[in-house]
Order: C-alpha cells, then sequence, then structure tokens
C-alpha cells in the first residue's frame, strides 16, 4: 500500500489511485479531476469529442467499436434511403436511429438491472411525448410560405429558431427531473443515461409529429437528393446528438449536485449551479436550432457538427468531473479482472491499472453471473451527508 | 443505478434507523460493475441493431405506402376529368406599373391582393375560398438575366422552403410556357418548408419568364401542394397574370 498524493488514502500499486483515480506514476498533485484521462474511457484524452465514449460512458473500451459501428451504419442507411428517393422512410429511420441505440445501449450496460424498467420508460415516454408535443406545435405556430417570403424570416426565427427549441429542452428535462427525487438513482451516470434517454426520444418525436404530413405524400416524393441527404443526416444524427448531449450534462449537473456521493457538489463550478446548467444547455440546443433559419441544408449539417463537438466535450468534462468525485466511502475489497483493461485490480471506485471508474461499466446481473466470480462480499456503505447540511 | 433495497451500514454514532434528510450515497450493488463486458457483445449489438432498425423502419415503409395517395386516372377525350376549375368571376382589374421597366400587370383585386411592391416587381397574395399561395412578378435587364436564368435566380433566393426539385410528372408540366403573350421558358417545381423541427410541408413552384431584349419578366406560382394543381385557384389566378403582363 502507498499513500496517494491526491487524496491522501491508502491504495494499492499500481498506476491510479483506486480511491480518487489520481495518477499514481506521474507525480500528479493535486484534485484527481485535473488528470488527463478521461474516467469513463483512460484511453482517451477528457478533451476528445470521442461520440461514443462521451454518449455512452458505461460502455467497456471493447464494446466502442460495436456502437460505432452502429451508427455509423445507421447513418448510413440514411443516405442509401435518400440516394433511393426513399424520402419518408428515411425520416421514419432518422427518427428511430439514435433512440434505438440508446435502449441497446442500456439493455447492453444493464443500466437498470433489478431497478424497474419504470425509469426508463419514463424518461424514454416523457421525451417522446415532449418530443411529439413541440412537434404539434412547431406545425402550428409554423409560418406560410406566403409569410415567410412577405415578413422574412421574423416569425421562423422566433418560433422555430428560439423559442421552441429553447422550451423544449426545459420541458424535456421534466422527465429526468421526476426521477432525481429518488435515492436509488444516485449516480452522475444515472443522470446522463436518462438525459440521453429522453433527449433522443424527444428529437424523434419531434421529427415525426412535425414531418407526419411528409410521410402522407407517397413513398418516393419529389424533391432534390443532395439536400434530402444533408437534411436527413442532420434530424437522424446532428441535431438528436446536440439535444441528447444537452439534456445529459445538465442531468449531470443536478445528479452531481443533489444526488452523487460526491466529494465536492460544487466541482463544476457556476456551471454546474442548476439555475446555470439547465438554461445552458437549452441555449445550446437553441443555437444548433437557429443556423437552420439562416443556412442552406449541408450548411445547417456542419453548423450542428461544430455544436455537437462543443457538447460533447461539455458532456464529457461534466462526466469525468462527476466521476472522479464520487468517491466511495468503502474499504478496499478483494482483487477483480477489470472488464476494461483485464488488468488484476482491487475493488474500490476505480481501477488500479487503466483508471476507469468501476461505475461506468456494465453491471453483472448478480455476483454469481458469468464474470462475476470474486466479486465477494457486497462492502459496506457510509452515506455521504449533503452539503450545507 | 444501484438499489436501495437493503440497509447500508451507517457509521459509527449514527442511528440505522432513522435516514438523514439528505441521504444521497446508497451504492449497494456498485461491487457488481467493473467485472463485465456487458450483456450483448459487439456482435450482438449490430445483430440487434439492424434488427430491430431493419423491422421498425419496414413497418414504417408499409404505412407509407398504404397511405400513399393513389394515382389519378387519366384523362378520356370528351368527358369530364379531374377537379372542378377553380371559377374566378369577371371582376374589375387593378393595373400595377413599374416605375422602373415600364410593364405593367392587370390582377382581380378581390382575390389577390399586393402584399409588397417596388419599382421592379410586386408580391401578389391570393385568398380564395379555403386555399391561399402568392405570386411573384419581377423584371431585371434583360442584358443581366435570360429567362433561364431569371428562373434559377428567383427560385435560389426563394426563402423558407428547401430541396427545391423540378417536378419531372408529366401530367403536372407547363406547356407553352411565356409571359405576355411572349414565349419563354418555365417549369414546376416541388420543395419541403424549412424547419430545424423536421421537413415542413411540400410546397409546389409555378415558374414562368419570357424577355422581349429589353427587360426579362419572371413570374413565380407558390402554394402549397395540397392547394396547386392545373385548375387551381393559383394556376387560375397566375394564367390571369401572366397573360395580363403588357410590355410598355
Amino acid at each position: 500500500m502507498i499513500e496517494c498524493q491526491s487524496c491522501e488514502g491508502d491504495t494499492p500499486e499500481g498506476r491510479f489511485c483506486i480511491r480518487c483515480g489520481a495518477p499514481l506514476e506521474q507525480g500528479h498533485t493535486g484534485r484527481s479531476s485535473s488528470r488527463s484521462p478521461y474516467a469513463a474511457a483512460p484511453h482517451e484524452h477528457v478533451a476528445l469529442p470521442a461520440l461514443v465514449s462521451s454518449l455512452f460512458p458505461h460502455l467497456p473500451r471493447s464494446s466502442h467499436w460495436g456502437f460505432r459501428i452502429a451508427l455509423l451504419s445507421g447513418a448510413g442507411l440514411l443516405v442509401v434511403l435518400a440516394v433511393t428517393r426513399l424520402f419518408p422512410v428515411g425520416l421514419i429511420a432518422a427518427a428511430l436511429l439514435l433512440p434505438l441505440v440508446v435502449v441497446l445501449y442500456v439493455i447492453d450496460v444493464d443500466v437498470y438491472e433489478d431497478e424497474p424498467v419504470w425509469a426508463m420508460g419514463l424518461s424514454l415516454a416523457w421525451g417522446a411525448l415532449a418530443g411529439v408535443g413541440f412537434g404539434l406545435i412547431a406545425v402550428a405556430v409554423s409560418p406560410s410560405l406566403t409569410s415567410v417570403i412577405n415578413h422574412g424570416h421574423s416569425q421562423y426565427l422566433v418560433w422555430q429558431g428560439l423559442v421552441l427549441p429553447f422550451l423544449g429542452l426545459l420541458v424535456l428535462m421534466i422527465g429526468p427531473l421526476m426521477l432525481l427525487r429518488y435515492h436509488r438513482f444516485n449516480s452522475v451516470l444515472d443522470g446522463v443515461a436518462f438525459g440521453l434517454s429522453a433527449g433522443a426520444a424527444f428529437a424523434g418525436g419531434q421529427l415525426i409529429a412535425y414531418s407526419a404530413h411528409v410521410l402522407g405524400n407517397g413513398i418516393r416524393p419529389q424533391g432534390a437528393l443532395v439536400p434530402w441527404i444533408w437534411r436527413l443526416l442532420s434530424f437522424g444524427v446532428a441535431l438528436p446528438i446536440v439535444t441528447m448531449g444537452a439534456a445529459a450534462a445538465a442531468c449531470t449537473a443536478l445528479w452531481l449536485r443533489y444526488r452523487a456521493p460526491a466529494r465536492d457538489a460544487e466541482a463544476l463550478g457556476w456551471v454546474g449551479h442548476p439555475a446555470v446548467a439547465v438554461p445552458l444547455a437549452a441555449l445550446l440546443v437553441m443555437g444548433a436550432s437557429v443556423g437552420e433559419v439562416f443556412l442552406p441544408s449541408g450548411g445547417w449539417l456542419g453548423w450542428l457538427v461544430a455544436f455537437d463537438l462543443v457538447v460533447l466535450v461539455l458532456l464529457r468534462r461534466a462526466i469525468h468531473v462527476g466521476l472522479l468525485e464520487e468517491s466511495l466511502e468503502i474499504p478496499i475489497g478483494p482483487t477483480f479482472t477489470c472488464a476494461n483493461c483485464g488488468g488484476e485490480t482491487a475493488r474500490h471506485t476505480f481501477c488500479g491499472q487503466c483508471g476507469i471508474s468501476l461505475q461506468a461499466l456494465p453491471k453483472a446481473r448478480s455476483e454469481g453471473a458469468p464474470g462475476s466470480a470474486g466479486a465477494g462480499p457486497a462492502p459496506t456503505i457510509t452515506p455521504t451527508p449533503e452539503p450545507g447540511t | 443505478m444501484s438499489a436501495s433495497g437493503s440497509s447500508p451500514t451507517a457509521p459509527s454514532g449514527w442511528d440505522p434507523h432513522i435516514r438523514p434528510l439528505h441521504f444521497r450515497g446508497v451504492h449497494v450493488h456498485h461491487h457488481l460493475r467493473g467485472q463485465t463486458r456487458g450483456r450483448l457483445r459487439g456482435h450482438l449489438v449490430l445483430v440487434t441493431f439492424v434488427v430491430a432498425l431493419s423491422v421498425s423502419v419496414g413497418i414504417g415503409a408499409v404505412v407509407v405506402a398504404l397511405v400513399a395517395p393513389g394515382s389519378a386516372p387519366l384523362c378520356q377525350p370528351y368527358t369530364p376529368c379531374g377537379p372542378a376549375t377553380s371559377g374566378m368571376g369577371l371582376v374589375s382589374q387593378t393595373v400595377w406599373r413599374s416605375s422602373q421597366y415600364g410593364f405593367t400587370v392587370e390582377y382581380p383585386g378581390s382575390a389577390l391582393s399586393a402584399s409588397q411592391q417596388s419599382g421592379s416587381g410586386l408580391v401578389l397574395d391570393l385568398q380564395a375560398g379555403g386555399s391561399g399561395g402568392t405570386i411573384v412578378v419581377l423584371g431585371a435587364p434583360a442584358a443581366e438575366a435570360s429567362p433561364a436564368k431569371a428562373i434559377t435566380s428567383e427560385l435560389t433566393k426563394l426563402s423558407g422552403v428547401s430541396q427545391l426539385a423540378a417536378d419531372t410528372s408529366q401530367a403536372d408540366r407547363l406547356l407553352g410556357p411565356g409571359v405576355g403573350y411572349r414565349s419563354g421558358v418555365g417549369g414546376v417545381y416541388t420543395g419541403f418548408g424549412d424547419a430545424s423541427q423536421g421537413v415542413g410541408g411540400e410546397q409546389t413552384i409555378y415558374a414562368e419568364s419570357a424577355t422581349d431584349g429589353r427587360v426579362t419578366i419572371t413570374v413565380l406560382a407558390i402554394a402549397p401542394a395540397n392547394d396547386a394543381g392545373p385548375k387551381s385557384a393559383i394556376a387560375q389566378a397566375a394564367d390571369l397574370v401572366i397573360n395580363s403582363v403588357r410590355w410598355s
């Protein structure tokens, strides 16, 4: 055992402190959250806007490729459907793509395990309902082309670009916020999962509700090919990523502050305050949407990708800080094989070999399940008191 | 997520039966994380994804095919065909003159109202029964824009509609396009409304342009697709306006 320079706790010799995740080999001092390897995927830098490890932080490294291929093949399908002029079918695929990947993620990493499925169902259902509602509102307030020709973009800008995207994110956050009161959902990654699922379902529901009349135009309506490709990629991939990432980042801040067993619930600073985090997330979605008013289809896709990168970096930073602040007050457990790196590590909060937060890995079905041998008995838990109480 | 089903061991001096007001961390099952690579290994993720997406998209395709409008029956000679012609009564015409190029346009003031005017053109809004639409009349120096170029330029400038493409349907083709009884070029285009929430309603655009060698006049008639068609109010009104153009 050696003493960690960061948390001053005892930790087995290795590359990372198993209590706080601070690097042990590089003379790291100060808080562990200042380390550069991302807490949910230590082989990546915390500032790298990698899609899979940011949106799906529970995945071990070996599972990243499967989700990457799924996302790429989904985007490829959208392009194929556009090229074959099956535009309405492409819209359906665009609406379903990311919600489907999120459901696969939830099942794969066993986010809810023996917890009631209602929690994830509530997030998805609330997101979808809110999305459908906002899609219908958008249809109702959408100005006619005559109005746009006569009065310019002002009405579009106000409603489609500013008001509805901003309010949409605030309303979709109500679903995850309903779950914040349950103590069982006590990790920042719970908040991430709820935000992601609500955001993906919202984007899909809104797209279907707003575009419903296009679905009735026949299976191969007229339309220019290239703009359709850009639009399907925007609605199926780029825009949902902004919505999901912004909602998840806001949820991360809320969970870190009010629910997770964090050493410092205010580690995200003023950005983590709910009064800042939630409107900031809504502003990001609004900024992404407003580009559509001024830019052509291809330009808007590029605009969305830029917002995707910003949102992913913010989300990643929030997850990183949240996980590294989630140090469990438990005794050091028996050694086991880390599912991320395959190295032997003593059980605590982080893997001593790769530095991944063990909270950011899939859950075994039970202690007797394959792959969970040697888990040992459940350790004793010490609750972390609420700051200021 | 972690269950709170079992009681955590409390620190010394803590009454185990009384929970603090803000009881935050209870990672009872945290020891189950970190040892498994997930329920679906890589290949199963892909197989499940492909199957689920294929089934969902397949069902969607069937629904779209079922609700698709049927193709209009072919017209037969000497028998009534298609929807009834939208009637537009004989009314006194309002005359508008271009101060920049000198051409005039006449339009029925009871059905069309000028919402924008400039020296080179005007925008007319159609309100006929339940259908609406817009007619744009624009002049430009012939040296700067040929009729074909003028149409392309005006379509590019059109805001609020994207995915614009020529309507290739034979039934919708413009026959003998022209403006003010001068032969020109023209076509029918379709596009979809813009919005960040999704793809908006389908729009139909009739475009015709002609030149007298001095000025090129372009007329666009725009309406939602379900308000457009050969016998629609927008097409009738556009015909009236196009035929009323006098080159000065």
